[in-house]
């Protein structure tokens, strides 16, 4: 590869990512349902044009897939940036940073679901429930005992790993449709026993919990001049980061491959000596403990968590997202929260019509696009990790 | 009250509650044999059940009629409302279950979800002040003035109670004449066992899906019915736990087995009754036992009751 043509590619990729980033903030700027629309009507256009133009398309698209780490560096570094730029730009930044700390805590949310049911074709609709287990956790050790963040964040997603376990012996019997149903029915069962069990607050939640504490800095305190929401954004862009690491290394590993060997036929895999029960059972656990660490976030940021902030409705949620992304595609999972959750906050213009709107868009989605807006297609195994295999070999 | 007559309200009460329940799961089943989809949609079919015959009731203007009229007008309501709402089960499975339940079985999942969100909302929204608790006016006690219940062995039994009981039964009866005995009946089960085979037999495999969806819709629309004259209030979204309800009846009994999704309504409501009478403070805790059952159930019988034991075979 020459030289001259790398520092082009560098160059497309931090084009295409800036235009995308201000496009991004003009579309949370400008206040009117006409936005929505126009975004709409852009996004369609920008779909007919890869049709017509398919071979220009792919040129501009080719340098994203050659330097896959530093177009994420880019994409990371206008991620830091974006508390600092925006309320240059946006009248009421501060709403939109809290949207896109929501966002954040839905997609490590939806990533642990998707490693469930994506990877593993698992299916859990639970997932609000140990989301706000990892709430709860975090909340009383917080609230009742004092601990600091730094202890309930990670005991937070123990806590719902090990609430996971509860669940054994149904994972290990049951599959497909029943094992939605039992999942369900978990859900439902710990929402409704959280709004009658007094001690953890009954229908009114938890008060007033304390925020993020690191080492004497407190969260709540600005950054300059900048919303102390701030501080939070960059704690779940860093979170959020480690997550995707994490899911995208076991994507990777030997680990998803076995679980994409479950998913696609699970007997078969039996066949080969894998222990397919141990395994489900290990990736539900792993995909639980990001949501509850997510829950823990949540729970410190607002402050204020009650029964119905865990309800099926938010379970639904995400499962739409892990579905609408594709199943076994982080980055699918990605664009489609984002779709999902900061979407719909534009369309809060017509209040009224916003859920009836929602559902529409869900159902006409799914019969445009069956399969989720970027469905997974079979794994590649590019150059680099033949080589990889080679020098294994040798 | 004696402690049998406490025993036999519980039990009762279970029934009402079980007729309810089953009428919805049948549904899931139905479609579910059909089409290998689970429609989540289904619940807010039920909610238009109730919906639908209110706005009947108004309509026909029955609750000023007497005597002859009066039975004839609330039969009309009842299969008007099972009619207008079977027929808008087809007209959304044509739209939206049937082209989406081609692809991934949770996409059709996710699709249906949709589906009943956006219908919830049309009611809350379209509906004259839809988001508040609508009141379902008592039907016999007008056939009966002077009393407001009859009494047996201590226990309390509404005319509109007995009504349900009656309706249900009838019902239950036909659907089960008219899968077994009928021809239609018998092309529902061969779709349901094998929809390719069965239309290389001949059978109309679309109709006989369209078919399905009117027979599940109205029957849903029935149970919403009843559930409006049971409680004597309705609210547009009382549609979601009952699909919750129906859906875990369904499974309980066995996907795709009609008589098991009967029984499994039946149980899951004797479950709840039985827990809101028997454990202190169980009016409260009484969807979570019952929900506990059913993860019990699912986990000793992982098909259901009458669900066929699967055998996998390579």
């Amino acid at each position: 590869m020459k030289k001259e043509n790398r520092f082009l590619d560098y160059i497309k990729i931090i084009l295409v990512e800036v235009v995308a980033f201000f496009l991004f903030l003009f579309f949370l700027k400008v206040e009117s349902i006409w936005t929505v629309i126009v975004a709409i009507l852009l996004v369609a256009l920008i779909y007919f044009l890869s049709k017509i133009y398919k071979e220009k398309f792919q040129a501009l698209l080719e340098p994203f897939s050659r330097y896959q780490n530093f177009a994420i560096g880019v994409l990371f570094i206008l991620l830091v940036l974006y508390p600092i730029i925006s309320p240059l730009m946006i009248v009421h930044s501060t709403y939109w940073t809290l949207i896109l700390i929501q966002t954040g805590i839905y997609i490590m949310i939806a990533l642990g679901l998707n490693f469930q049911l994506g990877s593993t074709g698992m299916m859990n609709l639970a997932t609000a429930a140990f989301y706000g287990i990892g709430a709860y956790t975090a909340g009383l050790l917080a609230l009742k005992l004092g601990w600091p963040a730094l202890i309930t964040i990670p005991l937070a997603g123990l806590a719902a790993a090990f609430a996971g376990l509860l669940l054994v012996i149904p994972i290990y019997k049951t599959k497909g449709h029943y094992l939605a149903l039992v999942t369900l029915a978990f859900g439902f069962m710990l929402v409704l026993a959280a709004d009658n069990i007094e001690v953890i607050g009954g229908p009114q939640g938890l008060k007033n919990i304390p925020p993020v504490n690191i080492f004497g800095y407190s969260f709540l305190n600005n950054i300059g001049n900048l919303h102390f929401y701030t501080n939070y954004y960059y704690l779940v862009l860093a979170l959020l980061g480690i997550t995707i690491l994490v899911f995208a290394r076991l994507f990777n590993s030997w680990v998803g491959l076995t679980s994409a060997y479950i998913r696609d036929d699970e007997l078969a895999a039996k066949g080969c000596g894998i222990n397919t029960n141990f395994r489900k059972l290990i990736v539900f656990v792993v995909g639980n403990f990001f949501m509850g660490v997510a829950g823990a976030l949540y729970a410190h940021m607002i402050g204020f968590i009650s029964p119905p902030n865990f309800q099926f409705a938010q379970s639904l949620l995400i499962v739409a997202i892990v579905i609408i992304g594709g199943m076994d595609n982080i980055l699918g999972v990605i664009v489609a929260a984002i779709l999902l959750v900061v979407f719909p906050e534009k369309l809060r213009v017509i209040t009224e019509y916003r859920i009836f709107l929602y559902g529409i868009l869900l159902v006409v989605t799914l019969i445009l696009r069956p399969r989720g807006i970027l469905p997974f297609g079979p794994r590649k195994y590019d150059s680099s990790i033949l080589k990889f295999a080679r020098k294994g070999g040798s | 009250m004696t402690s049998a007559s406490i025993f036999l309200q519980i039990i009762f009460n279970g029934i009402m509650l079980g007729i309810q329940y089953s009428l919805i799961a049948v549904g899931f089943s139905l479609f579910f044999g059909v089409l290998d989809v689970i429609n989540f949609a289904h619940g807010d079919i039920f909610m238009l059940g109730a919906f639908v015959s209110l706005i009947l009731i108004n309509v026909t203007g029955m609750l000023t009629a007497s005597g002859a009229v009066y039975i004839f007008l609330l039969i009309l309501v009842i299969i008007l409302s099972m009619i207008i709402v079977g027929g808008l089960g087809v007209f959304f499975e044509r739209i939206v279950v049937k082209p989406v339940s081609k692809g991934p079985t949770l996409m059709s999942l996710v699709a249906t979800l949709g589906l009943g969100i956006a219908i919830r909302e049309a009611v809350r929204l379209f509906y004259p002040r839809g988001s508040e608790t609508k009141r379902f006016p008592e039907l016999l006690v007008k056939l009966f003035p002077g009393k407001e219940a009859i009494e047996f062995k201590g226990v309390i039994l509404r005319y509109d109670n007995l009504l349900i009981l009656a309706v249900g039964v009838i019902v239950v009866i036909l659907l089960a004449i008219y899968i077994n005995k009928t021809k239609m009946g018998l092309t529902i089960r061969a779709v349901a066992q094998d929809a390719e085979a069965a239309s290389m037999m001949g059978v109309n495999k679309n109709l006989i899906i369209d078919v399905t969806f009117f027979i599940g819709s109205a029957l849903a629309a029935l149970a919403g019915f009843m559930n409006g004259l049971y409680y004597n209030s309705i609210i547009f979204d009382m549609g979601a736990m009952a699909g919750i309800v129906g859906f875990s009846a369904a499974v309980i009994g066995g996907l795709g087995n009609i008589y098991g999704a009967i029984v499994g309504g039946f149980l899951f409501a004797m479950v709840e009754s039985l827990s809101a009478a028997l454990i202190p403070k169980g009016s409260e805790y009484m969807t979570v036992i019952a929900f506990a059952v059913v993860i019990l159930f699912l986990v000793f019988r992982p098909s259901g009751i009458l669900g066929e034991r699967a055998y996998e075979r390579v």
